[in-house]
């Protein structure tokens, strides 16, 4: 019986390695502590996937996105409700909180976040939230739009109240 | 006065820095800062006016889908 050969590279994406086409690789995991920078992002891969959990503030607050540490003009669409019937928003910005802030001290809080064709220099980025939140109350969170900005996306800053910020980011790539 | 804390994680080589912001990133940060507080201050009075507004269409016994009805309004 022969042995059998994997073609090199084949299992990367399952392995944590580079991704094969269609897979994803884990970039980073990063845990975070006050107003917190991922930077430094590769530019090999064509989406960006993050994770976040277990993510609190100290104080009432939102939790936003700044593409490469600024507030940019976004175009965003979200579905937000605690039970039953979601209701609609626009904002301007990229939020993963809803209606209502994400309450002090609870960490009952994630989100998974997905940039598409962040390298682009040519193009805005489109983007899509799914998450939950709490506030006296769950939050389902279900948000799309775009980021209104062509620069290649090279870090991200993760924005809550501040120092006391804490959680969770997983970073992947996907090719 | 101390700056805020922040922390980056520069992926490519997974080191971690915790320190002060520095006067740009300062400067970034209140900005960042002002930038929220000012869309959220004018998301806020658009839904106020929006409820008044659809508070005088209950009063004259209209509802936002008679507008609709007639062509007017929308999202």
């Amino acid at each position: 019986m022969g042995a059998l050969t994997i073609p090199s590279g084949a299992l990367d994406g399952v392995l944590g390695g580079a991704a094969a086409a269609g897979g994803m690789a884990l970039i980073s995991t990063t845990t975070l502590a006050g107003n917190t920078t991922i930077s430094s992002i590769p530019q090999t891969y064509v989406n960006l996937q993050l994770n976040l959990f277990r993510v609190k503030n100290t104080s009432n607050f939102d939790f936003y996105a700044f593409p490469n540490g600024a507030v940019h003009s976004t175009d965003e669409f979200s579905n937000r409700a605690t039970t039953g019937t979601m209701s609609f928003r626009q904002d301007d910005y990229i939020r993963f909180s809803g209606s209502t802030t994400v309450q002090a001290n609870n960490q009952d809080n994630g989100w998974t976040f997905i940039i598409y064709n962040y390298t682009s220099t040519t193009a805005f980025k489109p983007f899509t939230i799914v998450g939950d939140y709490y506030n006296n109350g769950k939050f389902v969170v279900m948000t799309s739009g775009v980021i209104r900005d062509t620069s290649a996306l090279t870090s991200l800053e993760i924005y809550g109240a501040g120092s006391s910020n804490s959680g969770t980011v997983q970073l992947y790539g996907v090719k | 006065m101390s700056k805020p804390m922040i922390r980056i994680h520069n992926v490519t080589t997974d080191e971690v820095i915790d320190r002060e912001m520095n006067d740009a990133e300062f400067a970034q940060y209140q900005s960042n800062q002002e930038n929220l507080m000012a869309r959220k201050a004018e998301a806020e009075e658009k839904a106020e006016a929006k409820a008044a507004a659809q508070a005088k269409l209950t009063s004259l016994g209209l509802t936002v889908d008679d507008l609709t009805a007639l062509g007017l309004g929308g999202n």
